[in-house]
This record gives C-alpha cells, sequence and structure tokens, in this order.
C-alpha cells in the first residue's frame, strides 16, 4: 500500500477553525493559528476522553428516557402516559405499523445504533484494533449523520403539545421522559463532534509503521 | 509566474501545561449516572405492587386498559389475564385470574378484608351509574378493607354499598320485597338521604331484610322509633269529592322507595346505629298509625279493609287494616290501626262502636259512599287495653262532644235520625246524637248537642219542635206545603224558637235540661191549654177542626175519642197563646155550621171547611177545662140580657106571633133593639118577650110607652081614601117585628129599669104614630152583645 504524506509527520498543523496549515516546532502541545488566532492542536485534545464521557453519559440518560413517560394523552379526562417503546407499541398495536416504523427508528434505533457506532469508533482507537480505517471512517460519517435525526421525536411531541389543546376532551402533556431524551440526543451529537476521526489515522499509520518496522527487523534478521 | 515562497514566522512555542488530572467532562456522565440511579431506586422502592384478583367472569376486562380505581382515581392496571380451572374459592367454577399493578400509594388498600368488583354501565329506573364507563370502559372498583397485607384476592359478585363513604346502615324487615330494588331511594320529608343497598332473604326465609344505607349528614334523623314505609308505587284515593293521587316522587313509582318519620312521641328515643332492625310498613298510614288494636263485634258488620276509618268526634284517629270473622263464625274481629296519639286514651272506658253514615246532602253522599265507618270515645282509664268489644250501633248519647246536651221528651220522633240538624232561623246549629226509649216506653228521649257558639240561643223558655217531613194545610186559600229544608225532609230535623212566654230574663239553658219535642211549630209555639169538649158527635167536627171567636182562630180541636160511657164524643182541643182565659167558667161554646134560613145564609164557608166550635168567653174567674158544646148558638136568657148595658124589657103579649129570637124592635121604623128569647109565662096565660134595646136608645122607653106588633102587613081599603099598605119594613114583614112608641114630653114618663113590664098590642093607635117627643140619646157605647 502507497503511503500518503502526512503534515503531522512533517510537522504542520491544520487551524480546525480556518483550515490554514501552519508548521510547527516538534514538541510543541498548542499554539494560535497566526491567521484567525484559533487555539490549534495537532490533535484534538483529549478527544476520546471527551467522547467517553459524552457516550457514558447518555447511555445514563437513555435509562430515564426509557422509563419515564415521554407523553400522556389526555382523552376525555383519562389519560395513559406511554414512555418511547410504549407508544411505538401502541402505534404498532393500532395498526399504524408506518408511523410505529419512524417512532421505533428515530427514537430508539438511531440513538442506540449512534451509541453503538461511538463506542465501535472510540474502542478502535483506543484497542487499535485491525480494522480498516475505511470502514471505521463509513462508521463515523453514518454517525455524524443520522444524529439530527433522532429529534424527530421531540419535534412531534411539541408539535402535539401546541396543536392538541382542546381542554377536556383531549389534550397531550409532555413528559419528564421526553427532557431525558432530548438530552441524550444532545449528548451524543456532542459526543460525536468530539470524537476526532483522524485518530483512526493515527492508529492505522503507527499500525503500519509497527508493521514496517517489523518487517524491516525480519529484513535485517534475513538479509542483515 | 513564479512567487517567492513565503516564509512564515515560526510561532512562538507555547508553554507546555500541566495535566489537570481529571477532566471536568466527567462530572456529565455523574450527573447521568445519579439520576439514573436514583430513577432505579426509586422504581424499586416505589414501583408498582402486584397482586391477584380472582374474578369469576372476565367479562369486560381488557388486559393493559382495565384500570383499578379507588375513590375515582386510577390506582392500577391490570397486567395480565390467567385463566383457573376449577377454582376452589368460586365452588370449583373456572375463574379468571387478573394480575394487577398497584400504585405503591394504594398498597394500604391492599389489606384483608378489602372487596373489588366490576363497575359497569348500569342504567336502571333510578338512574344511570357507572356512565363513565362507557368511554373509559368497565373498571374495578375496590373498597378498602383492614385487616394484613393481602396480595391475592377474590373479587365480589355485587358492589357492596356502593355508596362509599360512612353513613348508616339499618335493616328493614319486611313480608315482602314490594317492588323495592337496590338504589332505591330513602326518602325523609321527599328528600333522598340514602337508598336501598342491597337485600336478601332472611335466615329462616320467614321475610325479606332490606339493607338501607343512610347518608352520614342524616343519620341523626333516623331513632330507634321511626317508622319506616314503602312509598313505591302511587296511592289514588277517590271519593265524591274528587281523586288524590299520592306518590314520593317519579323515581319511586317505578323503582319503589322508603320513606321514614318519627313520630313527635318518638322524637326523644335514642338514636339508631348500624345495623338495627326496623319493620317496613306497608304505606304510610300503617306506619302513622302505629298501634293495632282489635275490636270484636257480636254480628257481621260491613267494614273495607284499608279504607274504613275511625273517627273521634270527626277527627280520623284509625284505620281498618283487616276484618274476618271470628273463630266461632259469630261475629268479626277486625283489626285496626290507631293514630299514636290516642295511645294513653285507649283504655278499659274507651268505647267503639259502628256508625251507620247518615244521609247529608252536604257532605254525606261522600260518606254514603265511603259505607260505614267506626267512632270511637276515647277516655282515659286505669290501664292500656288494646282489644275491645265494639257495639253494632251508636250510644244515644255522648256527653263529651262539646256544646249544650239537651234531652227532648217526645211521644214519637217521625222521620228524625241520628245526626239530624237542629236548625235555629233555619240555621244549623245543633245535631241529634241519638234517641233511646225511656225505660218504661212510655216516651222517646231525643239526646240534642247544640254547637257551643249557638248555645246561649236556647234558655228555659225555649220551644223544640220536629221539622220532619211535610206539613200540607188546605183552606179555601189554597194548599200551603211547607218544610223546613230538603234535608229536614229526608232526615228529619229539629228546629227550636223562643216560646210564646219568652221574656227577656229567661234563664239560660244547660247541659242536661229536659225539653218536650212538640210535633209541629204551631204545637210549640201556640201552645196555650189543652181543654176537653164534650160533644155528640154529629155536629161534623173533627180533629183539627177550628175553635173561633169573632172569626179568629184561637184553637182547635187536636184529638177525638169516643166517651167511656160510648154515649158521646170527648174532643181535646188546644187554646192557642192569649186565648187562654177562654179555659174558664162560664165560657160556652157552640158548633156553628151552615145556617140557610129566609133571613139569609150564614156561614157558607163551612161547607168547604167543616163547621167550626165558636167560642163565647165567660165572666168567671175559676179555671175550667171541662166544657160541654152546644148544639147551637146559646139564646141569651133575661138573666143574659140583664147584664148587659143597654135595656132589657119583658113584654107581656097573648100571642107569640110571628117573633122570634133576633126580630127587630123599632123605633120610627128604626130599628133600636132586637127581640132576645120569649117564653111562656109562669101561668102559661100569656107569653113573655124578651126585648133587648140597645143602650144608645134606651132613654127612648119611658114609663108609658106603648109596644105592639110590627109584623106582618097593615092594608087599610077605603073607597075615598084608596089602598093603604103598611108595613113597618119588608123584614118585619118577613120575620116580625115590634115597634114602640114614646109619649110627648110631659106625658112620657121616667125612664125605666131592665125588667120592666110592658104590655104587647096587636096593632098601635093611630094617635101613638103621631107622638113625637124629644129625647137626648145617649151615646153609642160598645156594645159587647151581638
Amino acid at each position: 500500500m502507497k503511503r500518503l504524506a502526512r503534515g503531522l509527520a512533517e510537522g504542520f498543523w491544520t487551524c480546525l477553525g480556518c483550515r490554514q496549515l501552519v508548521s510547527v516546532a516538534p514538541g510543541t502541545r498548542s499554539c494560535l493559528c497566526p491567521r484567525c488566532g484559533a487555539r490549534m492542536h495537532g490533535r484534538v485534545e483529549a478527544s476520546l476522553m471527551l467522547t467517553w464521557a459524552l457516550i457514558i453519559t447518555s447511555a445514563l440518560l437513555l435509562i430515564p428516557a426509557n422509563i419515564l413517560p415521554v407523553m400522556t394523552v389526555i382523552y376525555l379526562g383519562s389519560g395513559d402516559p406511554s414512555t418511547i417503546i410504549g407508544g411505538a407499541l401502541e402505534l404498532y398495536h393500532s395498526g399504524l405499523w408506518g408511523i410505529a416504523l419512524i417512532v421505533f427508528v428515530a427514537s430508539i434505533a438511531v440513538p442506540v445504533m449512534k451509541l453503538v457506532g461511538l463506542v465501535m469508533l472510540c474502542l478502535i482507537v483506543q484497542l487499535r484494533l485491525d480494522v480498516p480505517p475505511r470502514q471505521a471512517m463509513r462508521i463515523y460519517r453514518v454517525v455524524n449523520a443520522i444524529g439530527r435525526w433522532s429529534l424527530l421525536d421531540l419535534f412531534m411531541i411539541s408539535i402535539l403539545v401546541a396543536l392538541v389543546d382542546m381542554g377536556a376532551i383531549a389534550e397531550v402533556e409532555a413528559g419528564p421522559g421526553s427532557t431525558a431524551f432530548a438530552t441524550v440526543v444532545l449528548v451524543t451529537m456532542l459526543a460525536v463532534r468530539a470524537f476526532d476521526p483522524r485518530l483512526i489515522w493515527d492508529v492505522y499509520e503507527s499500525r503500519f509503521t509497527a508493521a514496517t518496522a517489523e518487517t524491516d527487523k525480519n529484513h535485517h534478521r534475513e538479509y542483515g | 509566474m513564479s512567487e517567492a515562497p513565503v516564509e512564515y514566522d515560526a510561532p512562538p512555542e507555547g508553554l507546555a501545561r500541566r495535566s489537570r488530572g481529571l477532566s471536568l467532562v466527567w462530572l456529565l456522565p455523574l450527573i447521568a449516572a445519579l439520576i439514573a440511579v436514583w430513577l432505579l431506586y426509586k422504581d424499586f422502592t416505589q414501583g408498582d405492587i402486584r397482586a391477584t384478583i380472582l374474578f369469576s367472569s372476565g367479562d369486560g376486562l381488557v388486559k393493559g386498559k382495565t384500570a383499578v380505581k379507588y375513590s375515582g382515581v386510577e390506582i392500577g392496571v391490570v397486567d395480565d389475564f390467567r385463566l383457573v380451572p376449577s377454582a376452589e374459592e368460586l365452588g370449583g367454577q373456572d375463574g379468571v385470574l387478573a394480575e394487577v399493578s398497584f400504585n405503591r400509594s394504594a398498597a394500604y388498600l391492599l389489606a384483608k378484608g378489602s372487596k373489588f368488583w366490576v363497575v359497569r354501565p348500569e342504567v336502571s329506573l333510578t338512574g344511570v351509574r357507572g356512565l363513565e364507563t362507557l368511554v373509559s370502559g368497565n373498571y374495578i372498583a375496590v373498597e378498602p378493607g383492614s385487616g394484613a397485607p393481602e396480595r391475592h384476592f377474590l373479587a365480589v359478585p355485587e358492589p357492596p354499598p356502593h355508596v362509599r363513604g360512612d353513613g348508616l346502615r339499618v335493616i328493614l324487615k319486611s313480608s315482602r320485597l314490594a317492588s323495592l330494588s337496590r338504589g332505591a331511594p330513602v326518602y325523609y320529608r321527599q328528600l333522598e338521604v340514602g337508598q336501598v343497598e342491597n337485600y336478601q332473604l332472611a335466615e329462616d326465609a320467614s321475610g325479606v331484610e332490606i339493607g338501607l344505607f343512610i347518608r352520614r349528614e342524616y343519620a341523626d334523623l333516623v331513632h330507634r322509633g321511626s317508622r319506616f314505609w314503602n312509598t313505591s308505587g302511587v296511592t289514588i284515593q277517590g271519593g265524591i269529592s274528587g281523586v288524590t293521587v299520592e306518590l314520593e316522587s317519579l323515581a319511586s313509582l317505578i323503582a319503589g322507595g322508603v320513606s321514614f318519620s318519627t313520630p313527635e312521641a318518638q322524637r326523644q328515643s335514642p338514636l339508631a346505629v348500624d345495623g338495627n332492625e326496623f319493620k317496613l310498613y306497608k304505606n304510610f298510614a300503617e306506619a302513622n298509625a302505629g298501634i293495632p288494636i282489635t275490636l270484636n263485634f257480636d254480628r257481621g258488620v260491613s267494614l273495607t279493609e284499608g279504607s274504613t276509618e275511625v273517627v273521634y268526634q270527626g277527627i280520623t284517629v284509625g284505620q281498618v287494616s283487616s276484618a274476618k270473622a271470628n273463630k266461632n263464625i259469630n261475629g268479626m274481629e277486625v283489626k285496626v290501626l290507631m293514630d299514636p296519639i290516642t295511645d294513653d286514651l285507649l283504655s278499659e272506658n274507651t268505647q267503639f262502636w259502628l256508625a251507620p253514615p247518615t244521609l247529608d246532602f252536604t257532605s254525606g253522599v261522600d260518606d254514603l259512599l265511603k259505607g260505614n265507618r267506626i267512632e270511637v270515645d276515647l277516655r282515659k282509664g286505669q290501664r292500656s287495653v288494646r282489644e275491645f268489644d265494639a257495639h253494632s250501633r251508636p250510644p244515644p248519647r255522648d256527653p263529651r262532644v262539646p256544646g249544650l246536651h239537651l234531652t227532648l221528651t217526645a211521644r214519637t220522633t217521625g222521620s228524625l235520625q241520628r245526626g239530624a240538624s237542629v236548625y235555629y232561623r233555619q240555621v244549623e246549629v245543633g245535631r241529634v246524637q241519638g234517641m233511646a226509649l225511656k225505660p218504661d216506653g212510655s216516651d222517646v228521649e231525643v239526646y240534642v248537642v247544640i254547637d257551643p257558639p249557638y248555645a246561649h240561643l236556647v234558655n228555659s223558655e225555649s220551644r223544640f219542635w220536629n221539622v220532619s217531613g211535610l206539613r200540607a194545610s188546605a183552606s179555601l186559600k189554597g194548599v200551603e206545603v211547607e218544610t223546613e229544608s230538603l234535608l229536614a225532609l229526608v232526615r228529619g230535623g229539629i228546629a227550636f224558637g223562643s216560646g210564646p212566654n219568652d221574656h227577656k230574663n229567661a234563664a239560660r239553658a244547660r247541659s242536661g235540661d229536659d225539653f218536650r219535642l212538640y210535633t209541629s211549630r204551631e204545637d210549640a209555639l201556640e201552645e196555650g191549654v189543652n181543654i176537653y169538649i164534650d160533644l155528640t158527635g154529629d155536629e161534623g167536627l173533627k180533629e183539627g177542626s177550628p175553635l173561633r171567636y169573632r172569626g179568629i182562630q184561637v184553637g182547635e180541636i187536636t184529638r177525638m175519642r169516643l166517651s167511656n160511657e160510648l154515649d158521646g164524643v170527648r174532643a181535646r182541643a188546644r187554646l192557642y197563646r192569649r186565648a187562654e182565659r177562654f179555659a174558664r167558667s162560664g165560657t160556652r161554646m157552640w158548633v156553628v155550621g151552615v145556617k140557610l134560613g129566609l133571613d139569609g145564609v150564614s156561614n157558607l164557608d163551612t161547607l168547604v171547611t167543616g163547621p167550626f166550635l165558636e167560642l163565647e168567653p165567660g165572666s168567671g174567674d175559676q179555671p175550667q177545662t171541662e166544657f160541654v158544646a152546644l148544639a147551637a148558638k146559646p139564646v141569651p136568657d133575661l138573666a143574659d140580657t140583664m147584664m148587659m148595658p143597654g135595656l132589657a124589657l119583658i113584654l107581656d103579649a097573648p100571642r107569640r106571633g110571628s117573633l122570634k129570637r133576633g126580630s127587630p124592635v123599632y123605633y120610627r121604623q128604626v130599628q133600636v133593639g132586637q127581640v132576645t128569647g120569649y117564653q111562656l109565662g109562669e101561668l102559661a096565660d100569656r107569653v113573655y118577650i124578651y126585648v133587648y134595646i140597645e143602650p144608645r136608645y134606651r132613654t127612648l122607653v119611658r114609663e108609658r110607652s106603648k109596644f105592639w106588633h110590627a109584623s106582618g102587613v097593615d092594608v087599610n081599603f077605603g073607597l075615598i081614601t084608596g089602598l093603604d099598605v103598611h108595613t113597618e119594613s119588608t123584614q118585619a114583614l118577613l120575620a116580625g117585628g115590634i115597634a114602640f112608641a114614646t109619649p110627648d114630653n110631659p106625658e112620657m114618663g121616667l125612664e125605666v129599669e131592665s125588667g120592666s113590664h110592658y104590655p104587647l098590642y096587636g096593632s098601635p093607635e093611630n094617635e101613638w104614630l103621631l107622638w113625637s117627643p124629644k129625647i137626648e140619646l145617649y151615646p153609642a157605647l160598645e156594645d159587647s152583645f151581638k
């Protein structure tokens, strides 16, 4: 495989604010971008730790988000508070499996997929797993793309709360679960943002160098 | 074009920063963990409690939907069902076990004794209940028990007292359910204060036990002495006066209902407590007239169960509840419910009797329709009695009725009835209470009560008379029919008024006074003296023939009977008021009938009315009641005429001629007197003619006056004088008469006394006819003799 030139190795950093290449002296931890004045690092600082922390936070917040009722549809004075999964099931039992699917995907599958993807990326970086970097990047891109669609459920709830207000006949109330769920979505998006995909390549590079060094050693052992 | 590469200054190297240990970002997972842990903890400690309820049927229960509600709040939901074949608790029947998750807050409801049941929409006659379940579906209701915590329950098939909350629960015992249903209202003064909760057959199946629930705020209305009665259906009472329809409420009409009230006497009884038992009465009357008594009649009586009333002085105090023959079938045993107020008046002195309806046009038709009623005379006594021997006829008198009580004695009562009115000036002022024969059977006593406001109208001089029936009298003037009132015609009646001797200071009558009851008003008011007259019997007199004096009726014959010796008729006559002075010695009476004679016809009206008795008052002062009637008007004898103020003379005549009583005596052809009689002289050698000269003319008769016969016609016939017919008068021509003349003043002599004798000449001398003395006449005097 042909190796590509790497800025970090050549002593160049990219400013994440204005994408200016800046040459830095080796050993420098951080500096200011001479063009836009943003703080610069060679790699995002403590990216992996931040991602882990946010992943754990959102995973924990998934518990209340799924236990506490997301919304209560009060119909003729008697309401039945429903959780996210309860609502989806209810829709499915009522025969609205299309909407049920959308709710299920947006509210349950997507956050879980995001978390799973992030955990996978973090593990790849942390444990230097032998995963083709392009696949890892694909995971990253998907996780980054689908994050915002989890808010669909919250939009629906807020629209319902605003629209369905008929006094004693029918009313929709948002429950504490929706707050938790919104926090989960927010935190996962922050986690995705905190993850620095260049780390994947760093792992790859380091593995590659290690591998070439190994071959060189073997080469030396054979021919040296 | 190539430019020289830009030379960048190498940025100044930043200072290496020391690691700050753990990053602040780990606060976020910490907070999230805390939230999750807290939620999990809450869910674990305050999560749902699982319990099972065994139902005999899962009808209307929906998995995950059917809620358990308490006090209207959802406290749990049915999670799942399981079939339980041959459940022991259900007696071997299959059941449905519902798994319910309860809120932890409802843990205290899950105790031993809690009851669960399914609430379904229930549409009944008293209303719609559980309407909310139409929308929300059936739900399971719970009534908390109080015991150890329990997790497995057996549902009850019927709601326990579904009115939650506290109140009073009492039991009514009744022989029949009488169209009551669960939820039927309980009324107090037509206000709904509770309802019928349940009912069941009594243990021994002898009756029904009805459980009532009275709401707490009304619980203190129920005393131990309260009475409950059934207000189901409609009570329709009809009479002439109209129909009254009583009904507690429309709901109770359909679904039945119970009312209760506390009699005045029971207001002080202790309040009822849960579980007290009461009797359920059939109706208000029964509940109210709560004293059952038994009346024994010694014969069959016509009574209507439930409508015949017991009346005390016009006030209804009871009602017949049953009437049936007694054991020996020789009488009736009547059960009566008496008003509680009579409680202490039902003693050994109390009397009951059957009162037939009295005919009365004002209210009585209603009474007639109602039939008999029982009347009671309530009296206090020594002991309380509940069984009485009732009389089948009313007692003749009841001294307890307010008013003036009088006893009237009569020989017969005519058509008088018990209850007949007593009238004063045709206003009803009293009533006849009853009648009874005197013990010796001689008379009837009529007991009369005058109402208190009118009692002062009766005084010791009042007269009572019977106004029953009709009185008709006929005379030449026509026929008169008289009746007091239509009512008196049918039912009889008594009237009273002031008697003949009434005067201002007559004493007020007091209760117990005796009066006579006269047969008619005339009897009563005209009663004077009874006199007895002996008649021959052929005069044509009859009962009712009048006694007259100068054409005025002063009495009448009231009775005629044969005398004891059968030789005549003895009549009893009554002299009216102010005619009592005829009952004296010297009074004479004679029969006046039609008289036809040459000199005229008299008393023609007696042809129609019959003869009457003419009276002539006597001058004696001895009272006398026995008289003998003369056949004709008595001839006044000399003794009579001597007493008169005029002049009585005696004329001595050889013959009577055509003279008779009433023949005129003329002076100058003017009648101045009349012949009052004649008789033979003592030696029968002459006839004494008694002449009476009216007092005014007595001075015309002098010592030398001459009397002569003026009868007949004096006819002188001469050739030269011609025919000269001379007569004193036409009457004298027929009936004869006497004329007299008095000489001129010097020779006339003195006035004479009564009893003087004069000769009666056959004819006058011419000289006598020429006398013309001047004599002053007396002023006219009232002549009592005519």
